[in-house]
């Protein structure tokens, strides 16, 4: 599987940015270190349920 | 507090998503999908159903907890549904709680698949809850926010995390984790 590159630019809105950008860069910046198909699939909670229960 | 100051605006690779609570247009349309989903198999309806009813009973701050929809543009399902919580634990300010990301059940499905469309969505999704938990942060002049980890791999992921945030030079909170949380700090709110 393909890995996709998270660009990084910026959250708008809110002022001040400087800690929005912080926080989004920090996360993009950890989920691509963690592996982002690793982390993605860890949001699965209904579905991996589903899974193991169907499994069982 | 007006609809402008509950919607957030958030930009990742060129897309726009949007951060904000339900209304009545955007619940029905999230439940139909979700639901349609979850009949196909997608998840379990009962969980679709049980989510569902705490997003409906909290389209706005009712017993300190809210749903806010992560949308893409100016879609009307929602790809995420992210339930909140508002406290005042002591008199030294509020602090916003992310508890859980729902990824809508088709997403998911396709994660599984190895769709990388649904990859990027995915993770958009959670990039996003987190940074609109600091928005909704600032309209409540918190001083904290806080992630919860509802598994283990969620728990490496923080634990990762907050070590990417604490080497924000020009930040101005303090990341750390405490128990399952990932707690951020200001010394006083914006």
């Amino acid at each position: 599987m393909t890995e996709s590159v998270i660009h990084f630019t910026h959250a708008v809105n809110v002022a001040p940015q400087s800690d929005a950008d912080a926080i989004q860069k920090a996360v993009i910046d950890a989920i691509q270190d963690f592996g982002t198909e690793k982390f993605a699939l860890s949001l699965c909670e209904s579905r991996d349920a589903a899974t193991n229960k169907l499994a069982a | 507090m007006t609809d402008t100051q509950n919607e957030h605006n958030i930009q990742i690779g060129g897309k726009h998503f949007i951060f904000k609570p339900f209304n009545q247009q955007t619940f029905t349309a999230t439940e139909k999908a979700w639901l349609s989903d979850a009949q196909a198999g997608e998840a379990f309806v009962p969980d679709v159903l049980q989510g569902m009813a705490w997003a409906k009973d909290h389209m706005t701050l009712v017993d300190n907890g809210v749903a806010y929809g992560v949308f893409i543009d100016k879609a009307h399902i929602a790809i995420g549904i992210c339930e909140l919580v508002v406290t005042k634990p002591d008199v030294r300010g509020k602090w916003v709680k992310l508890l859980r990301l729902r990824v809508r059940p088709e997403i998911e499905e396709l994660l599984f698949k190895n769709d990388p469309s649904a990859l990027a969505t995915a993770v958009n999704a959670y990039v996003c809850a987190v940074i609109g938990v600091y928005h909704v942060k600032n309209v409540h002049k918190a001083t904290t926010i806080k992630v919860y980890a509802r598994t283990q791999e969620q728990m490496r992921f923080l634990t990762l995390l907050v070590t990417k945030l604490n080497e924000q030079e020009d930040a101005t909170f303090k990341a750390a984790i405490q128990g399952r949380w990932l707690t951020l700090n200001w010394k006083k709110h914006d």
